[in-house]
């Protein structure tokens, strides 16, 4: 596995939002890495991942190697935990109100 | 515009329910990801970094009204309130959720549109002239074999597992402005001594990890002779096409490989096979189709005089608007990258403006550019001055088409799964310091371009400027390099040296531009300065 890693977490694709999700302490998913769970030992997540993924919670599932204070080593791990760099709404309660807002898709075509 | 036909429009509501089958049984457990990813694939479906994105297919471009509001519509209610239009004329969506496609799909059918074959490796959209139809240096609509090709290639049965992607644009003016040359296959079409269509072919073009300028195929194809040509090629390509590497799966590399020779040969022993009868409808077809395509219909007007006097207006006229076909209109395109914006989004409140104002400006019509922007395709003159003022109170009336603020940008490691840097903030800050040069100093006209990785979305390697961003040990640079055009002098861009950070490309873009206008004779256009002294001094004036 990855070289430096001090430990790692095991992240994926949420099956219906597509979010990144990790294992977390609690044994399920949590789309917050602070409650994400790790280990030093890589054998010890990857069994999880596929499982998650044959139940069909999670697609992609993927390890997250990580340096001694938990930061991701990879680039792209990196960028992707601290998610866009354009302001965008984040959550579903914003998402609904601007639908509501929206006019109704079949009167507006 | 064409109009699906009954069969069109059952081939895409068909298509939808079954896509929602394959949803259901996705959720339900039915299908795993191994088995659901291939179907969801060829209707457009990917998965991201932080959610599935669905790529809408706008084929060559063509929007109406009714169509955009739609788009709009669909960016508020299923997404984040915007949506991204392509270097490939389409757009995405980058907030998907895998429970709300089906019903996306199902708006999109009932505007005529869909996501079919806007990835996966087959045929994908056809692109072509964002000012087809209406530009002044044109000899032949280019949209009416567009539309051919796109009933030609959509599920055609021998062509749905390609080695690779496959990109068709077509032209049919003297200046390429639908960078044709960098396709695996481009057409431009013209006219012979009897006014029917012929082609010239190019194929093998691309950019990626190995940019190549398209090679001169066949020169005057006549329309009965396009399909089966084309047919010919693919059925050469798909037989001999690698698919052993990924990377050496396109056309180029076949070409590269075998040479242009052989698989001219190759192509007329299978042309030689080919049954034609199954072409034989093809003129007529093409002939139907064309008759939808009204330009030739809208009367002349005379050219009215253009009240708006300011300044801002003149400004934005001159560098937005496009000289027309027909006396009396103009062609205007409205510019998404105002200062520091996205390259390419467009809120959805933004989408339903510019429907409205094609309704009341533009006959109902509008384009989208690979360079990222919108275009109004029939306005009439005396409307000019209203139009301008309805873009500035909707923020969309920067002055900037063609010049360097007009930056093209991928998505890259904001979105994309493949990237390797992130496009978007660099793409950000070019544009705010770029548009404040522009305007202390008058237009930059040049193509500044940015990938967030090697496969080149951003069409980096076709750009005066190109910008590629990389992952070096884990942190991005920017590699830059200079020199490359996308018109029918199509050349590909020379690497200028090291990469950059993020912080630094800026000023060096800012070093580049003052080395070229201290090196610039006359009026040249950054390509013939660049062409004529080398990248040497660009080089020593930025690793100073
Ligand atoms: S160039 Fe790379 S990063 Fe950009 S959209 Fe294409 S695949 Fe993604």
């Amino acid at each position: 596995m990855a070289r430096n890693a001090h430990a790692y977490a095991l992240s994926a694709n949420d099956l219906l939002s597509g979010a990144q999700v990790f294992w977390s302490t609690n044994g399920g998913w949590s789309t917050s890495f602070d409650q994400a769970l790790f280990s030093q030992q890589s054998q010890a997540l990857e069994p999880l991942g596929t499982a998650e993924e044959a139940a069909n919670r999670v697609v992609g599932a993927a390890l997250i190697p990580v340096d001694a204070n938990r930061r991701p080593i990879a680039l792209r791990d990196q960028r992707r935990l601290q998610g866009v760099s354009v302001a965008v709404r984040t959550t579903d309660n914003e998402r609904s109100a601007n639908a509501n807002t929206a006019p109704a898709l079949a009167r507006a075509a | 515009m064409y109009a699906y036909d009954h069969y069109d429009q059952t081939f895409v509501e068909q298509r939808a329910a079954e896509f929602r089958e394959q949803i259901d049984r996705r959720l339900s457990g039915a299908l795993s990801e191994d088995e659901f990813k291939p179907l969801r694939l060829q209707n457009g479906l990917y998965l991201q970094l932080h959610a599935y994105m669905l790529r809408v297919a706008i084929p060559y471009g063509v929007l109406n009204s009714k169509q955009l509001r739609m788009l709009g519509n669909l960016a508020d209610r299923y997404d984040k309130g915007y949506g991204h239009f392509t270097t490939r004329q389409n757009i995405q969506y980058n907030w998907t959720k895998l429970s709300d496609v089906a019903d996306m799909i199902d708006a999109l059918a009932s505007v005529q549109m869909h996501a079919i074959q806007t990835s996966g490796n087959c045929i994908r959209n056809v692109t072509t002239d964002a000012y087809a139809g209406v530009a002044g240096d044109e000899w032949l609509d280019p949209r009416p074999s567009a539309e051919l090709l796109r009933q030609w290639s959509s599920l055609h049965p021998e062509f749905a597992f390609l080695p690779r992607k496959f990109k068709i644009a077509v032209l049919g003016a003297a200046q390429d402005r639908a960078a044709m040359k960098f396709h695996d296959i481009g057409l431009w079409a013209k006219l012979d001594a009897g006014g029917q269509p012929t082609y010239d072919i190019w194929v093998g073009g691309g950019q990626g990890r190995t940019p190549r300028v398209a090679r001169l195929y066949q020169e005057a194809v006549p329309l009965a002779d396009l399909l089966p040509t084309l047919d010919a090629m693919l059925r050469v390509y798909n037989l001999a096409g690698r698919r052993d590497n990924k990377y050496k799966a396109r056309i180029k590399i076949l070409i590269d490989e075998m040479g242009i020779e052989a698989y001219r040969e190759a192509v007329d022993e299978e042309l030689a096979r080919i049954d034609r009868s199954v072409f034989a409808t093809a003129v007529t077809e093409y002939q139907r189709i064309a008759a939808q395509f009204e330009t030739a219909q809208r009367p002349a007007l005379q050219g009215q005089a253009i009240a708006q006097e300011s300044p801002a207006f003149h400004a934005w006229l001159q560098q937005n608007g496009m000289a027309h076909k027909i006396d009396g209109y103009a062609a205007v395109s409205i510019s998404l990258k105002t200062k520091g914006a996205i390259p390419g989004d467009a809120s959805g409140a933004q989408m339903r403006a510019v429907a409205d104002l094609a309704e009341r400006y533009s006959a109902g019509e509008i384009r989208v550019s690979h360079r990222q922007n919108l275009v109004l395709p029939w306005v009439k003159l005396n409307d000019l001055g209203a139009l301008y003022a309805a873009l500035v109170e909707q923020d969309l009336a920067e002055a900037n088409i063609g010049l360097a603020s007009d930056i093209i940008a991928c998505p890259g490691l904001d979105y994309c799964a493949l990237a390797t840097a992130r496009s978007i903030p660099v793409a950000q800050a070019l544009s705010a310091r770029l548009r404040e040069r522009e305007q202390r100093d008058g237009p930059i006209d040049l193509s500044l371009n940015i990938s967030g990785c090697i496969n080149a979305c951003g069409h980096h390697h076709a750009a005066n400027i190109g910008i590629l961003g990389l992952n070096r040990t884990e942190s991005e640079t920017y590699q830059i390099s200079l020199g490359g055009r996308a018109d029918d002098k199509a050349k590909v861009g020379e690497i200028l040296g090291p990469g950059f950070s993020q912080e630094q490309v800026p000023d060096v873009i800012e070093t580049l531009l003052d080395t070229w206008q201290a090196h610039r004779r006359d009026n040249e256009d950054f390509s013939q300065t660049f062409e004529r002294v080398g990248k040497q001094p660009f080089k020593e004036a930025v690793y100073a």
